[in-house]
């Protein structure tokens, strides 16, 4: 009997029933625990369905069973993620946060997957970092003096639910972290859009940079060679404007068409942040079983 | 062949029928898909299927869609007809390839009101939230209609004008009776929040009195009752005022005027499905009476008429505005009413015998 | 008595704002000052200043400015004193810590916090700092065409409920008939408790009569820009507003000859470009797209050598909202290579 590798996901919203269709897909990951703080819901019943054990016990399941769970997916609250990190630093298991906590390193499977191994606690920043984090990283290995780095992602309306609409400073803020880090451009900036039009629009992402001399054929060949790697782990990736220099600017447009697991495919946002952590956890799996495993 | 042809045809108005084509080669989702609306919606698209080559599906989840299959075999043998074994309170998920739904899952039966009044409430008010959260995960739905209640606008004095959608009395929640209003007061809350949190496009309609055949001669309505008793041989017993107004619609009517909403209607917006003439009590008594042609008597059991006599009659402007029109007269509406109610019976009876 | 007492209407003169967008966010010092000194003899009420999509959104997505938006508070701040200096702010673009806290330290007075005009949930909390600061706040739903009046009366609900103390219809793209504000505005003000304002572009040339109309309907706030000195089209020129609603018998407490002396130094030092409805505006006006986006539809449109008309309607077709000039690009791409692939 193969070996998969056992995974909790903490925190049953629509982010969190997302990953476990996904996981049922992996052949690497097996969840063992869709932990909530409530069974009374349809996305419980899901779950159940599916056949996978259900709690309503919330962080205290994980105390409770330590062994049944090699990772944890936090999908909760970056308040609650405060609160649950110490408690998985002691039982030392592997975690992927999925909050803007930022308390695990940042983590951007394309970008650091190997760096990221050694570690207990990554934090996956936000839907538009994973979705921009690669494009800015390939401008900064590009050019030596990135001086200013500018992300704009548009989302649906109705992909942003009531967290996302509260905290859209805490998108920013931490979405132009994100972008200084794994760039080394000077300064960055972050903007977000909700668009209303229906049929829902897929989330699109913009990438802009300002650099003393643009190497725009260089950068298209490490742009294409990122996004192919890219789009091993989310498929619906796209290229839609090639790096180009408008306006003394260096210019890119990227769409993300969501998987339709449980979300909607439209809401590429939430999709790639979710490939992301699957992208990650599969890696710590491949690591501890073997890659040859899987197949 | 339709059952129910000539009726069907005369509701969907034949001359307005591009007002349809929006439906053609899709597929529609009801809850409570064998409900009296429900099981009328089929027939319809059935129809419209069959003389005007729509191809359209349709999806009936219902939490016992056998429960109805005597009356309608015609529709479980339909292809584009598929039954959807679930309690709208356990949905997570709708099929991936619906393109319309209308959520008219419910319990208007004033008996479960009183016996089992949580059930209601969590019908209306769970299986609302349960629908348009699985609505909101789709990027297919085009549009979503809430089948509301023409109670939700709470109870009026027997003159008072006809009710209007933007026009609200209380409802006295201590009363178990009013259960089924409030929780459909509480589905259409459920249904402004998803459409203002996800922009979710969702219309609402509200009918007032339905009649028609798929209503069974147990339930608590005044019309089969009547014809119940008549069939009998009376008398007609008329329980409680027998002033009390109503606004009556037939099925056909309501199945056509209810896919045209779900069509036409501006999301947002709220529309009475009701006939556009009232009548009390005792007017439908006697109507059913003359009908049936037979000197059955009338009798009142009432203790005091000035008590409880209330009417529940739509405003149509709003309606009219979509170019809503009853094209089934009360009148009609009894007698097809009482022709399947004795073919039924007639049929039961020679199943008795046979068996 | 009390019929003698004329109806107060608050203007608000986003000038050295919404005039951002029309000089490409590139007003210098001397102009801020000039224009402020003027605005304060004027006695305008609320002189609001800033980079052209508010405070924190200079940018490359849609221009960046050439003085910082706490510098030009701090110029405007300098001569104001009965005048008070206005801010403006889209959160998406801009954050609380970043931008609104430092505005708000550097002097501002009036914050108006904006979305897209179905989307007032995203001002909740940039709303509630201004209003904790104790600084007049309005709400503004922007692009309101887009929107039918019961869904406008539900987000000004929200933002009121949030603590706006008066939301503004803004009709950014200047595709309003004065039927359509008059409709929309008397919707709002019979639904609403705190004061309504309208907020114009003169893409078809209603600006004028398009405040007028939001004024008949009941609306208290109307904004109005020096010769009309903004996006697009331009704005409604507030000298002509101070004007027109003087002769309709209506207190705007602003001197006319002052206001009209504050136009001839604008006209003078800031007005680099007039605006004019050209070519552009009309079509921008007609598809229902952002004015702001005009500066960069011509741009971008040259560079492809594409038919900026066709970008427009394409940019209306695609339902774009404030902020989303990255489309232009894009769009400018799709209509060279398909033009290159007729000529083939």
């Amino acid at each position: 009997m193969r070996k998969k590798m056992k995974v909790a996901i903490l925190g049953g919203g629509l982010i969190g029933t997302d990953l476990l269709v996904k996981i049922m897909r992996s052949p690497w990951l097996e969840c063992t625990g869709f932990i909530s703080r409530n069974l009374n819901s349809s996305r419980m019943l899901k779950a159940i369905n599916l056949g996978v054990f259900v709690s309503d016990k919330g962080i205290g399941a994980i105390e409770e069973n330590p062994d049944q769970y090699d990772l944890i997916f936090d999908a909760t609250s970056a308040a609650a993620h405060k609160i649950h990190a110490p408690i998985f630093e002691k039982l030392r298991k592997i975690v992927i946060d999925l909050t803007p906590a930022k308390i695990g390193k940042m983590c951007v499977p394309a970008v650091n997957i190997s760096e990221c191994l050694n570690l207990n606690n990554v934090n996956m920043i936000t839907c538009g970092g994973q979705a921009s984090i690669p494009l800015a990283y390939t401008i900064g290995q590009v050019h030596k003096d990135v001086k200013y780095i500018e992300v704009v992602s548009t989302i649906s309306s109705r992909s942003a639910g009531p967290a996302t609409r509260a905290n859209l400073d805490e998108y920013i803020d931490t979405t132009e972290n994100g972008i200084k880090h794994f760039s080394s451009a000077e300064k960055s900036k972050a903007i977000l859009i909700l668009n209303p039009a229906d049929p829902c629009i897929n989330m699109q992402t913009t990438v802009c940079a300002i650099v003393s001399k643009p190497e725009i054929n260089k950068l298209k060949e490490e742009v294409h060679k990122m996004i192919t790697f890219l789009k091993t782990y989310v498929p619906g990736y796209e290229l839609v404007v090639e790096p180009t220099v408008e306006d003394n600017r260096i210019f890119m447009m990227i769409r993300v068409n969501g998987l339709g697991d449980f979300l909607p495919s439209y809401a590429g946002n939430l999709d790639i942040i979710n490939c992301a952590a699957i992208a990650m956890a599969e890696k710590y799996a491949i690591q501890k079983y073997g890659e040859a495993h899987g197949k | 062949m339709s059952h129910f042809e000539k009726e069907i045809l005369k509701s969907i108005e034949i001359n307005e029928i591009q007002k349809l084509t929006e439906l053609k080669n899709k597929i529609i989702l009801v809850t409570g898909g064998t409900g009296f609306l429900g099981l009328w919606i089929a027939e319809t698209i059935r129809l419209l299927n069959e003389k005007f080559s729509f191809n359209t599906s349709i999806h009936l989840l219902s939490r016992d869609p056998y429960k109805n299959i005597e009356k309608a075999p015609h529709l479980f043998n339909d292809k584009s007809i598929n039954f959807i074994e679930k309690d709208v309170r356990d949905i997570f998920e709708l099929p991936v390839d619906i393109d319309f739904v209308i959520h008219a899952a419910s319990d208007p039966d004033t008996r479960a009101h009183s016996s089992n009044p949580l059930n209601v409430i969590e019908t209306a008010i769970k299986g609302t939230d349960n629908v348009l959260s699985a609505c909101m995960r789709s990027n297919r739905i085009k549009k979503i209609l809430l089948v509301s209640s023409g109670l939700v606008s709470g109870v009026r004095d027997v003159d008072s004008p006809a009710i209007k959608e933007n026009s609200y009395t209380g409802i006295d929640p201590t009363s178990i009776s009013n259960v089924y209003a409030e929780s459909k007061r509480m589905a259409e809350s459920i249904a402004f929040s998803y459409k203002s949190l996800y922009k979710l496009p969702i219309v609402i309609s509200r009918p007032f009195t339905f009649v028609g055949p798929y209503q069974s001669m147990e339930k608590p309505w005044v019309i089969n009752n009547f014809i119940r008793d008549a069939s009998s041989g009376g008398p007609i017993r008329i329980l409680g005022n027998k002033n009390t107004r109503r606004s009556y619609i037939y099925g056909t009517d309501a199945a056509s005027w209810t896919i045209k909403i779900l069509i036409n209607g501006a999301a947002g917006q709220i529309y009475n499905v009701a006939g556009k003439d009232s009548f009390s009590v005792q007017e439908i008594a006697e109507k059913v009476q003359s009908a049936m042609n037979k000197n059955v008597a009338i009798s009142y059991d009432s203790t005091n008429d000035s008590l409880n006599s209330n009417m529940f009659v739509a405003d149509l402007e709003q309606s009219l505005g979509l170019r809503l029109h009853q094209t089934i007269s009360i009148d009609e509406s009894i007698q097809h009413t009482i022709k399947w109610h004795l073919l039924r019976l007639q049929h039961l009876k020679q199943k008795n015998e046979h068996n | 008595m009390e019929n003698n007492i004329r109806k107060k209407i608050l203007i608000t003169d986003p000038t050295l704002r919404d005039g951002s967008h029309a000089n490409q966010h590139q007003f210098s010092e001397k102009q801020i000052r000039s224009y402020s000194i003027a605005a304060e003899r004027a006695r305008i009420p609320i002189l609001e200043v800033g980079h052209g999509n508010g405070i924190g959104a200079s940018s490359l997505q849609v221009g960046l400015s050439s003085v910082n938006d706490l510098d030009m508070i701090r110029f405007a701040r300098e001569h104001l004193q009965n005048t008070k200096l206005g801010i403006f702010m889209i959160p998406g673009f801009a954050t609380i810590k970043k931008d609104l806290r430092p505005a708000i330290d550097a002097g501002a007075d009036v914050v108006r916090i904006a979305s897209h005009c179905t989307e007032a949930d995203i001002t909740e909390r940039h709303i509630g700092y201004a209003r904790e600061r104790g600084k007049l706040t309005h709400g503004c739903l922007m692009s309101s065409h887009m929107a039918s009046a019961e869904t406008l009366i539900e987000e000004c609900k929200k933002m009121e409920s949030y603590g706006a103390e008066g939301v503004i219809l803004m009709d950014s793209a200047g595709n309003y008939l004065p039927s359509d504000v008059y409709e929309k505005v008397s919707a709002l003000v019979k639904n609403i408790h705190i004061p309504i304002g309208f907020h114009a572009h003169n893409n078809l040339s209603m600006a004028v009569a398009n405040s007028v109309a939001a004024v008949e309907a009941g609306a208290l706030i109307v904004d109005g820009t020096s010769r009309g000195f903004g996006a697009g089209a331009g704005n409604t020129p507030i000298e002509v507003l101070v004007a027109v609603l003087e002769k309709m018998g209506y207190d705007t407490g602003i001197d006319l000859y002052k206001i009209l002396d504050a136009s001839e130094i604008a006209d003078k030092d800031i007005l680099n470009s007039k605006p004019t409805i050209d070519s552009t505006s009309i079509v921008s006006g007609l598809a229902g797209v952002f004015s702001a986006f005009k500066k960069h539809v011509i741009r971008v449109s040259a560079e492809y050598n594409v038919d900026s008309r066709d970008v427009f309607f394409e940019l209306g077709r695609r339902k774009v909202v404030g902020g989303q000039e990255d489309l232009i690009v894009e769009i400018a791409i799709e209509l060279s290579s398909k033009e290159k692939s007729l000529r083939i």
